[in-house]
């Protein structure tokens, strides 16, 4: 079942649609970066991108911390929002069902499948914006040797090639574990109701409300639970030492989101009558 | 084959079902007749475990559903409610993706399953376009080519041959008559009269939930006890079986009598001709129509 | 389902009675951990005392964060003092000695970091770039992250508070250890600090969470507080200094900050008494402290267009002080008190002290200078 999940996600063109536009977004403001080489003021704007102009080898983190935000869920949740209503919506969910797949089995496939959609999304990303990064930045201030892409830390230490890479791993792992609640709220949903956008719609209102409440001091008591709350926690594995604690934290509540939300989709679709 | 006992389902205050006995047996090519609405369509899925029962039992294949369905999905082909594919993949893909999701069918034999599937239904030469710019008849044999995939021992077919012509409905129907000749049994829910009554043998009609009717089709239509004669002179027949006339259409007269072959030795012996003489029966369509109160697509003015 | 039990609704309220039990364990384990008992060991005030003022010597690291609620404006070039009081600062502690340690205050996307070395200190800010070193003393400087420590500011505020009245609070834990706590009552009627309550490791007197509590009010306004500490020497490594690369900014200075500059430029002549109270002989130059205990507060002479904005500023926000000649503004924070005032020169004063001290304060500058 997970290889046919597969197969329909890669012989699907919207997949490539949604990883080219994910793409793309790095690739402009890279471009904007390079010609007007204005970065943007210290604390402000995408992080690392005033450190990029600098050293282009650390791009694939900015482009990152650019598509993290807002385009990356927004394509997990359209993407898990269609995985069971828009099975019903084409009629093929009773063809599924009655093949039979196990519904346990389909939602486990279809979570699957996110999860591949995500880490291959994120890997496109990292690759062009790497490429972007060396061609438009180059991987010294002063080129024209080509030096080892060494790049500063956030604390300032210099990160070897070999810890970057390690970095950047765990970073690709925690986006895709922190993108795990977004699909699981919109798989969820996708249960519920058989319109694929309303599940979608469903899950970025949670991920809209859970960011404004992330800045809303009067929300402080809750802001922990939150499931975007250490969504750029990332951004501690590029400190020297690396900053474990919300890395474990949003680890945490993401997988606590996950164990929840799945429980949920899977009592309530394991007994839902499928009329469509 | 099938077995339900007082099977029922309620959509809130919505009775779609309503505490039907259906009785499939082994070999049968069934017939489940009803106008639209009538709970044709939610009886199938029940029978699949896509919709839960409210009320009620099944047993499908000997095993209690939706308990073991799982067991008996794999001997059972369906199509419920029109055909699904996926749009962008070409036939040949989504027949493949339904053959590797369910168990069973090894993946060598996988090209060899679709294509005898396709084969089967007539799309053999089908070519790499997707399901997208298929006709509904197209989607349809599709369909039916899914369902064949895995020589199932039962066929639940609801609305078959919607969007066919008259040519792929003969197709479909020899398809099935083959199909049961071969030992599967056949289930097949449809609105249309004709196309029950060319293929079942056996009879469920269902109205706003209830299943009115369950019986051989040919018991359904033994005849009325009145002999339908055709004849030049219907006046003469008149005067001369006055009283035993019950009915008079132009020259078509429907006469009370038990025996046709005595009546028809009458009129010979009173000189009178006689173009047409046969027994009546009763039509299906009439038999549908007498059980049947009203069509549930229709409104009603309060 | 609705209001119709179907063949499978057992099932489903099955699984649903399963869903919910692992959220009820999940969402209350979270409270369970929240109420473990707190045995802090019998610690006396006199040795807890002793201990937080020699805690100095006990090496640590953690995580710790400090939060202010002072309605304060951001004040030009003090940007970073202001966020100090008025906002939510992660700090990361490295803590060896005295002489060797490393806080970093942490933002989203940034870092700035403070290294102390036996011979220097060395500053990094991730968004400008820039790594400073500083070195020799620093007789005056600006408040910084540094300062907000738990350990930091609770030495400093318990050493402030030698004459103030001492109770004991019952333990808490914090961060994970026991702490034993006490409160101190200022027993000056000029701050407006209502208490500060300090808890402390009762073993080493490490201090892990400080709050102060401002007079009038009911909730402490400024909180600082570990919520990991480990009691060990942290690693040589961490407490090194990144070395200067090519890309980088790098400055060799004797002073960090504004304040430091400012002093330099000898704008100086600072009066000998303010409020009642002598300038202490420590303070030089522009700065000046006065005052004893926590109700004291410090008088900054800023140049011209500094001071203007500066001015400008809290005057903006705060309230019109009349004075006998140029003009002046009070911005009362509860706990904070900042005062500017524009005679001759302007003057910023701040300090945990009444609105009413610093109005006298105002009228002596304005009036005293010319």
């Amino acid at each position: 079942m997970i290889a046919v999940e597969l197969a329909k996600l890669f012989r699907r063109p919207r997949t490539y649609v949604i990883t080219g536009l994910l793409c793309a977004l790095p690739l402009i403001v890279a471009i904007f970066l390079a010609t007007t080489r204005v970065p943007p003021p210290p604390g402000q704007g995408g992080a690392f991108l005033s450190a990029v102009l600098s050293n282009g080898a650390l791009y694939p983190a900015a482009a990152m911390a650019l598509v993290m935000p807002v385009f990356l869920p927004v394509s997990v949740a359209v993407l898990a929002g269609d995985a069971v209503a828009g099975e019903a919506t084409t009629g093929t969910l009773r063809y599924l069902l009655i093949r039979p797949v196990g519904r346990t089995r389909l939602l486990a496939a279809k979570l699957i499948a996110l999860v591949v959609f995500v880490l291959f999304a994120i890997v496109a990303v990292l690759l062009t914006s790497y490429v972007t990064g060396l061609a438009l930045f180059g991987s010294q201030p002063s080129a024209g040797v080509a030096l080892p892409a060494d790049v500063t830390s956030l604390s300032g230490v210099t990160i070897t090639p070999a810890g970057l890479a390690l970095r950047m791993l765990g970073t690709v792992a925690y986006i895709v574990i922190s993108m795990l609640s977004v699909a699981a709220i919109a798989l969820f949903l996708s249960t519920v109701t058989d319109s694929a956008l309303g599940a979608a719609m469903g899950a970025l209102a949670v991920l809209v409300t859970s960011q404004v409440l992330v800045t809303l001091d009067a929300a402080a008591a809750v802001r922990p639970y939150l499931p975007t709350r250490y969504w750029l926690a990332w951004i501690d594995f590029f400190r020297d030492p690396v900053l474990w604690r919300d890395i474990e934290r949003g680890a945490g509540i993401q997988l606590v989101y996950l164990v929840v939300l799945l429980g949920m989709a899977w009592a309530n679709f394991l007994t839902r009558d499928v009329v469509n | 084959m099938i077995v339900t006992r007082d099977l029922t389902k309620r959509y809130g205050r919505l009775t779609a079902v309503d505490g039907v006995h259906l009785d499939v047996r082994e070999g049968d090519r069934y017939g489940l007749l009803g106008p639209n609405g009538s709970g044709k369509t939610t009886l199938v899925r029940m029978l699949l475990g896509l919709v839960f029962a409210t009320r009620g039992e099944i047993e499908v294949l000997g095993r209690p559903v939706p308990r073991r369905v799982g067991e008996v999905l794999p001997d059972i082909g369906a199509l419920v409610e029109g055909p699904g594919a996926y749009p962008h993949l070409s036939g040949r893909a989504n027949l493949r993706l339904f053959d590797a999701a369910g168990p069973g069918g090894s993946r060598r034999d996988r090209r060899r399953r679709v294509d005898e599937a396709l084969e089967r239904v007539g799309l053999a030469g089908v070519d790499r376009r997707p399901v997208r710019a298929y006709s509904l008849g197209m989607r349809q044999r599709l369909g039916l080519a899914s369902a064949l995939l895995r020589r199932p021992r039962l066929l639940v077919l609801d609305e078959p041959t919607n969007g066919l012509d008259p040519r792929g409905i003969r197709e479909v129907r020899d398809l099935l008559t083959e199909l049961n000749a071969q030992g599967t049994t056949v289930l097949l829910s449809s609105h249309l009269l004709a196309e029950i009554d060319a293929f079942c043998t056996r009879v469920g009609v269902m109205d706003r939930g209830r299943l009115v009717l369950q019986d051989e089709l040919a018991a359904l239509r033994e005849p009325t006890g009145r002999v339908v004669v055709a004849t030049p002179e219907p006046e003469r027949v008149v005067a001369l079986l006055d009283g035993r006339v019950e009915g008079r259409d132009g020259t078509t007269l429907t006469i009370r009598h038990a025996d046709p072959a005595a009546l028809n030795a009458d009129l010979v012996a009173a000189g009178i001709r006689v173009t047409e003489l046969g027994p009546e029966r009763r039509s299906l369509e009439q038999v549908v129509l007498d059980l049947t109160t009203t069509s549930a697509d229709r409104v009603e003015a309060a | 389902m609705g209001a119709h039990r179907t063949v499978v609704s057992a099932q489903a309220r099955r699984r649903w009675v399963v869903v919910l039990a692992v959220v009820a364990v999940l969402g209350s384990l979270p409270v369970l951990a929240g109420l473990r008992p707190v045995r802090a060991a019998e610690v006396g005030l006199a040795t807890l005392r002793e201990r937080i003022a020699a805690s100095g010597r006990q090496a640590h690291e953690g995580y710790a964060l400090s939060s202010g609620l002072l309605p304060l404006p951001a004040l030009p070039d003090l940007e970073q003092v202001t966020a100090l009081v008025t906002g939510t600062t992660e700090l990361r502690t490295w803590y060896a000695a005295p002489d060797r340690w490393r806080v970093d205050v942490v933002d989203e996307a940034a870092e700035r970091d403070l290294y102390q070395t036996p011979d220097a200190q060395y500053a990094w800010d991730y968004g400008q770039n820039q790594l400073t070193r500083i070195a020799g003393a620093q007789p005056v400087r600006l408040p910084r992250g540094a300062d907000v420590t738990p350990p930091a500011l609770g030495t400093r505020l318990l050493g402030l508070a030698a004459a103030d009245r001492f109770t004991p609070l019952p333990g808490k834990r914090v961060a994970g250890l026991a702490a034993a706590g006490l409160r101190i009552v200022p027993a000056s009627a000029d701050t407006t600090v209502a208490h500060v309550d300090l808890w402390a490791d009762p073993g080493t007197g490490l201090p892990l969470q400080v709050e102060v509590t401002a007079r009038g009010g009911s909730r402490p306004v400024f909180v600082t507080r570990f919520l990991e500490v480990h009691l060990r020497t942290p690693d040589a490594s961490v407490l090194t200094p990144p070395a200067p690369v090519a890309g980088m900014g790098f400055t060799v200075t004797d002073t960090s900050d504004i304040l430091g500059a400012i002093d330099r430029l000898g704008v100086g002549g600072l009066p000998e008494r303010l409020a009642g109270s002598p300038r202490e002989a420590t303070a030089v130059g522009a700065a000046g402290a006065y005052g004893a205990g926590l109700a004291r507060f410090v008088v900054v002479a800023l140049p011209g267009r500094l001071g203007y904005r500066t001015y400008g500023r809290l005057r903006a926000f705060g309230q019109a002080v009349t004075v006998p000649q140029g003009e002046a503004a009070i911005l009362s924070t509860g706990l904070l008190t900042v005062l500017a005032v524009r005679a001759d020169r302007t003057y910023l004063v701040a300090g945990l002290v009444q609105p009413a001290l610093l109005r006298r304060v105002a009228a002596e500058l304005a009036g005293g200078a010319a």
